[in-house]
Formats: C-alpha cells, sequence, structure tokens
C-alpha cells in the first residue's frame, strides 16, 4: 500500500509535458491503458481553474501548448483501446469518448457509425455518417461511410445513385464491395451501376448463394486468397466470413467434419482478431443441430460438436450437460472396449466440471490403476474416500457403505505404501479410517505397524492400549508392544513382552523371529558397550531358540574369535556354512569374519570354495566387498576386476560407489567406462562420477577441470535419464547434485584470493564457464 | 481384486445390482441347477466365481468398487436436453446483413488507421 501511494506521488511529480511525451511513447509500443492513465493525470493539471470569487485563472503558458496536445491524444488513444476490444458496446464507448475529444476528426465519428452497424444501430449509424459526410463534403472515407448507412438502412436506390456519382478514380475495392452490396439488396439505381469486376471471392460467393445457386457458392468460397503474411484484422474478418459460409455449405450438404473444420478456423480467426462479426452467433445451434443428428452413429461427432458450442458460449448449459452426458457415455464404451487411456482422459475432463463426483473418482481411480498411474489412482481413490467420510453419517444405514468405504481406505494405503508415501501421510489417512470405524482391528493393527515403521512408538502404544481393550493380548499384539518398548528405549520391558508373547504361542514363527531380531539388536548393543559377556549369553538363547539362527551363529563367532576362542568359533562358521552347504554366499559371510579377525588364511579357503561353487560375478563382488571392508583394497580390486569381465551394468556401478564410500574415489572409472560401454544409454554411471567428485573436496581444488567435467557428466546424466519413466525421481536428485557442483569452490584459485594461476588453469583461459565464475566472485566481492 | 477381470458378477448370475442377499443366493441357487458341475464344469465355474464376487458384505463392496457399470454407456436421445433453437435459415437478407457487418468492420478499421494523420 505504501509503496503504492509512493509511486503515485512520484508520478504527479512528473511535469505535465513529460508524461505528454510518455503517455505518446506508450500509445507508440501499444501500451494503451498506460498512455490514458498518464493523459487523464495531464488533464486533471491543465483543467481551467478559478479562484475563489469565481474569476478564471489563466493557464501559464508552459501548459499552453500542453493543453492543445492533450484532447487529440486521448481521443487517439481512446480510439485504439477500442480496436482492442472484442465487445462492441464497449467499443462504442471508447469510441464515444473519442469523439468528445476530437468532435473535428470525421475518422472517429465515422468509426462510431460503424461500431453501431455491428450493434444493430442502423438508423444512428447513418445519422453518424450524415455528419461526417457534412462536415466534410467530399471525403472519400465519409462518401463511402454514408453509402453504407444508406444500404443499412435499406435505402439501396438510394445508394446506387451515390455510387453513380463516385470519381472514377475512387472506384477501387470498396466501391466495387458497396456496388455488390447494393445489388444484392435489389435496389434498382436510377442509372445501371456498372457491375463489379475483379475477384473478390466472398462477395462472389455469396451472390451466388444468395441466388441459390450452392454449387457455385461453394466453388468460391472454398478458393482462399492466397496470403504471405499474417492477415490483418480487416483480412481477417473477411477470411472468417467466407471460412462460416464454407462451413454453412458444408453443413447443409450433411459434410459436417467439413463443417466444423471451417468453422473452427472461422472462430479463431475471429477470436484472435477479436472480432465479432453476426455469424459466429449462429454456430452454436449449428452444432448442436449436427450433435443432435449425429448421436445416434457417431457419439465421437456429437461430443466435438457440444464440446465446440460449450466453448463458444460456456453460458450454454444445454451443451454442457449433453456434453458430460455424452462423454460419459463414450468413456464407459471405450472402457469396455479396452480402450482404457482414452476412458480416463474422457473422465478426466468430466472431473473438471464435477470434481467432488464420487463415481467419477472411483471410474479414475480404477481406470488410472489399470493403466499402472498409481500416484494418480491413489489420489482419486483419496478424494473418493474424502467425499464418502463426509457422507458417512447420512449413508450410515445404505447397505454395503460401510464396506465400501473401508474398501476405498485399504486400496488408497496399500498404494501409498506401493508409491513409497510419506509415512505420517499414510498414518493419517489411516487415522481418518479409523475415527469412521473405531473397532475395525485390522486398521488400527496397520495403523500400529505405520507408526512404528515412522518411529513414532509413543502414538503406536496409544492404539496398541485400545486393541488391548478391546480384544485382550495375542502374540501378535504383545510382538508390536515389544517392538514398541524396544524403540522407546525400553529394552528389559521390551524383553519381558516379547517372552511372553513367545510364551502365549511358541508355535507362532513371525512372534519368535521378532523376538530373534529384538535379541540380536540387544546382542549388538552389549557388544558394543564392550559388555561380550552378555552379548554371548544373548546369541546363545537365541540359539536356543532356533539353531541355526544366522545372524546368532555369526556374531557369537565373532565374539568367540574376538576372544581367541578359535575352535568354537570354528565349529560355528561350519555350522553357518552347513545350513545350507550349497550356498557360496554362506562360505563369503564366514570367510568375512575370519579376514575381519586377520585370520587370511582360512578366509582365503573359504572364498575359493565359493568361487568354485559359484564362478559368477556375484561372488566376487561380495569377495571384493569383505577386502574393502577391511580395507585391504589391493585385493578387493583384484575381485572387483573379475567382476568387471562378466559382471552387468548395475553391480559395476555398485561397485563404483562402495569405492567412493570407502574413499577410493580414484579407482572408479575403470568400473564405470565399463559400464557405460555396456548400456551407454544409462544415467548413473555419470552421475556416479559427478557425486565422486562433490565427495572430495581435493579432487575439486585440485585436479584441473574438475567441476566443469563434474557438470558435464551431470549433464550427460540428466540427458540420459530426459524421458524416461524408471528415471523420474532421479531429476531432483540431480538437482540437488547440480546445485553442490555450483556451489562448490571453482578451484585452488579461491584460496589464493581470486587470480587464477595459470599452471592450473592454463587450458581453460577462454572457457567460458570459468569466465563466469570468475565474473561471479569479483561480483560477491 | 482383480483388476483385469472385466466380467460383470451381477450379469452372470442375472441380478440387479441393487439385488439384496438372498436374492442373490436364489439366483446362483437356480443357475447351479441348471449348470450342475458333472454336466457344465465351465459354466458352473464362472457362476461360482460370480457368486463368490457378490456373496458376502466385503467381497460385494470391492466388486462394486472396480465394477465400471455399463449402463452409463447407454446413450439415448431422450437423457439428452434439447437446444430447442435451430439454425437460422441463410436467405439473402442475412448474407446481406452479413456483408454490411464486415463492410462496417472494414471501414472502422481504416477510419481509425488513418485518423488523426
Amino acid at each position: 500500500m505504501a509503496t503504492k501511494k509512493k509511486r503515485a506521488k512520484q508520478t504527479h511529480q512528473i511535469q505535465p509535458a513529460e508524461l505528454i511525451k510518455l503517455a505518446e511513447d506508450h500509445l507508440n509500443r501499444g501500451q494503451i491503458d498506460e498512455a490514458i492513465q498518464n493523459l487523464r493525470l495531464v488533464e486533471k493539471e491543465i483543467q481551467p481553474r478559478v479562484t475563489a470569487d469565481g474569476k478564471k485563472i489563466s493557464t501559464p503558458p508552459h501548459l499552453v501548448a500542453v493543453q492543445i496536445a492533450t484532447p487529440p491524444l486521448l481521443a487517439r488513444a481512446f480510439s485504439a483501446r477500442s480496436l482492442n476490444a472484442a465487445d462492441p458496446k464497449q467499443k462504442l464507448e471508447d469510441l464515444e469518448v473519442a469523439v468528445k475529444y476530437a468532435p473535428e476528426e470525421i475518422r472517429y465519428r465515422i468509426a462510431t457509425g460503424a461500431c453501431r452497424i455491428l450493434l444493430g444501430q442502423s438508423e444512428a449509424a447513418r445519422s453518424d455518417f450524415e455528419k461526417a459526410e457534412e462536415s466534410r463534403p467530399g471525403d472519400g472515407l465519409a462518401t463511402r461511410a454514408f453509402t453504407l448507412g444508406l444500404l443499412a438502412t435499406g435505402h439501396a436506390r438510394e445508394a446506387g445513385d451515390l455510387l453513380n456519382q463516385w470519381p472514377e478514380d475512387r472506384r477501387g475495392e470498396a466501391w466495387r464491395r458497396l456496388v455488390g452490396l447494393q445489388r444484392l439488396s435489389g435496389g434498382e439505381a436510377r442509372d445501371q451501376v456498372r457491375a463489379p469486376s475483379g475477384g473478390d471471392q466472398l462477395l462472389s460467393g455469396l451472390s451466388h448463394l444468395a441466388r441459390g445457386e450452392n454449387d457455385r457458392a461453394r466453388e468460391e468460397l472454398a478458393a482462399l486468397p492466397a496470403m504471405d503474411h499474417n492477415p490483418s484484422r480487416a483480412e481477417a474478418a473477411q477470411i472468417a466470413t467466407q471460412f462460416f459460409y464454407s462451413g454453412w455449405l458444408s453443413f447443409n450438404a450433411r459434410n459436417y467434419q467439413a463443417a466444423i473444420a471451417s468453422w473452427r478456423e472461422a472462430n479463431r480467426l475471429s477470436q484472435t482478431h477479436q472480432l465479432r462479426l453476426p455469424w459466429r452467433d449462429r454456430l452454436a445451434s449449428c452444432y448442436h443441430k449436427i450433435a443432435e443428428n449425429v448421436l445416434e452413429e457417431n457419439l465421437p461427432l456429437a461430443v466435438e460438436c457440444w464440446r465446440e458450442a460449450f466453448k463458444l458460449s460456456p453460458d450454454d448449459k444445454t451443451a454442457q450437460a449433453n456434453l458430460a452426458a455424452t462423454k460419459q457415455a463414450l468413456a464407459t464404451e471405450a472402457w469396455r472396449e479396452g480402450k482404457i487411456e482414452q476412458a480416463v482422459a474422457l473422465w478426466l475432463e468430466l472431473l473438471k466440471d464435477a470434481p467432488l463426483d464420487e463415481r467419477l473418482s472411483r471410474n479414475l481411480a480404477v481406470g488410472c490403476e489399470r493403466l499402472g498411474r498409481k500416484t494418480e489412482a491413489l489420489m482419486h481413490w483419496r478424494s473418493l474416500a474424502r467425499v464418502w467420510r463426509r457422507q458417512a453419517k447420512q449413508r450410515s444405514g445404505e447397505p454395503g457403505f460401510k464396506e465400501s468405504l473401508l474398501k476405498v481406505e485399504e486400496r488408497a494405503v496399500n498404494l501409498m505404501l506401493e508409491v513409497g508415501m510419506d509415512g505420517q501421510e499414510i498414518v493419517n489417512e489411516l487415522e481418518a479410517a479409523l475415527k469412521f470405524d473405531p473397532d475395525n482391528l485390522d486398521l488400527r493393527k496397520r495403523t500400529v505397524e505405520q507408526l512404528l515403521e515412522i518411529g513414532k512408538p509413543q502414538a503406536a502404544m496409544k492404539h496398541l492400549e485400545a486393541m488391548e481393550r478391546q480384544s485382550g493380548v495375542s502374540a501378535d499384539l504383545l510382538t508390536q508392544k515389544g517392538m514398541a518398548f524396544d524403540m522407546l528405549g525400553r529394552h528389559a520391558g521390551a524383553r519381558k513382552i516379547f517372552e511372553q508373547a513367545v510364551a502365549l504361542d511358541p508355535s507362532d514363527a513371525l512372534t519368535r523371529r521378532n523376538f530373534l531380531i529384538f535379541l540380536t539388536q540387544e546382542a549388538v548393543r552389549a557388544d558394543k558397550r564392550h559388555d561380550k559377556k552378555r552379548a554371548m549369553e544373548i546369541c546363545q538363547q537365541q540359539l536356543s531358540l532356533d539353531q541355526n539362527y544366522e545372524p546368532a551363529l555369526a556374531l557369537l563367532a565373532s565374539l568367540y574369535l574376538g576372544s581367541k576362542r578359535k575352535a568354537d568359533a570354528k565349529e560355528l562358521l561350519e555350522r553357518l556354512i552347513a545350513t545350507d552347504p550349497k550356498s557360496p554366499q554362506k562360505r563369503v559371510m564366514a570367510g568375512s569374519i575370519y579376514l575381519r579377525h586377520n585370520m587370511r588364511k582360512e578366509a582365503e579357503a573359504l572364498f575359493k570354495e565359493a568361487i568354485n561353487l559359484e564362478p559368477g560375478p556375484a561372488c566376487s563382488f561380495f569377495i571384493g566387498l569383505s577386502y574393502l571392508e577391511v580395507e585391504e583394497v589391493k585385493p578387493a580390486l583384484k575381485y572387483f576386476d573379475r567382476v568387471a569381465e562378466k559382471g552387468d551394468v548395475d553391480m559395476l556401478i555398485e561397485i563404483a560407489m562402495r569405492l567412493v564410500d570407502a574413499g577410493h574415489p580414484k579407482e572408479i572409472d575403470r568400473y564405470l567406462n565399463k559400464a557405460i560401454k555396456l548400456d551407454p544409454s544409462h544415467p548413473m554411471p555419470h552421475v556416479v562420477k559427478a557425486i565422486s567428485k562433490i565427495l572430495n573436496p581435493l579432487i575439486l581444488l585440485l585436479e584441473p577441470n574438475a567441476l566443469k567435467n563434474a557438470l558435464k557428466e551431470l549433464e550427460e546424466a540428466e540427458r540420459l535419464a530426459a524421458g524416461k519413466d524408471e528415471y523420474k525421481d532421479l531429476s531432483s536428485d540431480l538437482n540437488s547434485v547440480r546445485r553442490q557442483l555450483e556451489d562448490a569452490p571453482p578451484g585452488i584459485a579461491d584460496l589464493l584470493g581470486g587470480a587464477l594461476p595459470p599452471f592450473l588453469f592454463d587450458d581453460d583461459d577462454d572457457d567460458p564457464f570459468i569466465e563466469r565464475r570468475k565474473r561471479s566472485r569479483r561480483k560477491r566481492k | 481384486m482383480n483388476l483385469t477381470a472385466l466380467e460383470n458378477p451381477y450379469k452372470t448370475l442375472g441380478v440387479e445390482r441393487t439385488a439384496s442377499e438372498s436374492e442373490i443366493k436364489q439366483a446362483y441357487f437356480a443357475l447351479v441347477r441348471e449348470h450342475p458341475p458333472e454336466r457344465d464344469p465351465e459354466g458352473f465355474k464362472r457362476i461360482r466365481a460370480a457368486y463368490e464376487k457378490l456373496r458376502a458384505g466385503g467381497e460385494r463392496a470391492e466388486t462394486d468398487l472396480f465394477l465400471i457399470d455399463e449402463k452409463e454407456a447407454a446413450m439415448s436421445a431422450e437423457k439428452l436436453q434439447r437446444y430447442g433453437v435451430e439454425p437460422p435459415a441463410i436467405t439473402p437478407d442475412l448474407i446481406k446483413s452479413d456483408l454490411i457487418a464486415l463492410e462496417a468492420v472494414l471501414l472502422m478499421e481504416e477510419a481509425i488507421a488513418g485518423a488523426g494523420v
């Protein structure tokens, strides 16, 4: 508000002469409203003033010129604005203002009269034209206007007389058109008016049409004038009229597609040029007529016609209702024929007009699911659930309603999980459903699962208590409660509850499994606080519940190795391998435990056995990782090189990422280059190359062109990912990587105070990127 | 729910979508008598599958949710509103008035373009 006032004050301070100049500039640039605004300000300044006792104050000399210049400019501005107005009433208002400001300019009066003709005020138009003619007798435009006025008011004979009197040198296109019109009006001139010559196809075509010679008319109207430029408004008006009549002839011959094509073009021209010609009002009835005629045999065409009618007039309720009904029918027909995309597109159109239509939401949800558009399907299921939840009370007696709502909720939650939606949103959805059906144990259980998933054990506890009150304890409930306790840090309590759960239903595999997982965490916690004894006890407890429980075997073996109980460890690892004797993975796992305890010989023997069992790249990959974990890079690379010989792209990318994580980015190129060679369309190798540079500031700082190369890799990744559905989510990640790269220091130059050391950046002297960074650095300083 | 299954169980059992549980049961047993499993195993399978989709509240709700009603496709003139305005006949007078309007547009353009010059 304050800014507005300030701006207004500033404008007032500009001198009227300057404002006039400014307004002229605006007018020349087509900024009509700005010109009018400034001229109105000037107008206020130069208004004749009077003293307190009513005496006229003479205009200061410096404003005299301004006083003279302002009204014609205002007239020019208003007439220019009238041209841009589509509504003839608005046009007329502006033109009347123009006439007020420049009454001596007959052209404004003529334009006003012409506008009145468009509004059906023919007599008033003729009076305007007459005045123009009287004030400047013999003026070509005034005579033309007056002739038109005579024709518009039914004075064809007088118009003919006048046309005969036109001097020969003025008998151009306008004269020919008026003569044609005069002949069409049936007025006999006292002296025969000479027939129009020249190729005005519109006039000629319409003359034939008026005489009922439809074929000739069609020929003439079908031929469009040659045009090598964008049509002016006047040309557009003629061409659009020609299209309308050409379309009408097609309509009359029941060639509806051709008619629609012509009318669409006519309408497009008239809209682009803000023309309001009378035939436009007839289009709606024509479209309705076609739609009604073709409804039985050509439903899509009927839809197209009602769509056009509605576009022409958004107030057309009939078109709107019929369009909705036919679109719905068309969509269901498409659905029945298996044209799901078409059906979904039509339902989406319908939904725009009826966003709360539950049937449409349902259809769209089902349709989008069929098309695999899960996110969209989810949106529609959720909107249906919202609508139904609001209606829950009033529809509670309706058979099947509650079940349907619950199914919708279930569908929505399933999809939310499938598309990986935010856990809290899933919880919100579930809790909304619970409000509607608080006794639904299944919903409550899923809510608890979600709450635990997103790390909200306290909230989960409330639901668990409600479940306990409602249906008593069960192994399942106790397991969830144990998990919640564990998350709350109440480990002792959690252990008790898990034990209760297992005791309640010893046969429940899931309960036992969750207890085992809990115990693994307990053991790891004990190990971390160096309570080896406790960790071992827990592992033993796990093994008493499941003698082959892999994490317990592995951890206990590792603990034994750390306590110099090699024989016990060996026995456990042999048990681990024996759980699946043909599995190379188990051997790699046992080998990596030996490796961690520096028992190279035992590790290598197991790795060898694993490779013998599975000579493929996967085994080498995991062995390589085991070496990398204990920071033995050389043997790790040896195994990774084996992977590179036969491994797939994903494995090579994974190796590169692990090497970057382990702080060895310099080793990644050979794997990534191989990956690029195997699949040149894969964006990920380029992403990893870029990331490896960001994660290592030293490379950025010291390696010439590191930043430039990283950005290049990123660009390549973006190019490769573009338009591929499977990499849709990658683009936002790439953006964040790009931001990081762009924010990264450009090189050692920053440390040296801005001057680029030539020994590092010699080859970049003309590089626009470096130049840009230099400039932005200077700017920052 | 098998989303690709487009078969309408109501149609298979020959009942309306608004049919009650007992009507559905009745229709099912009547059809089973006509198509016993030993004589028409395929027919019986279809009937049974349709009945399974409608027999209990939960199943029926799910079926209804995914069943896009074919009735919606039936388009008839009675469902539509009449515009009630016929396109006007093209007469010499109408053509004349269109040409006069067009001439007015051309005149207005020329007048404004040349004004104040």
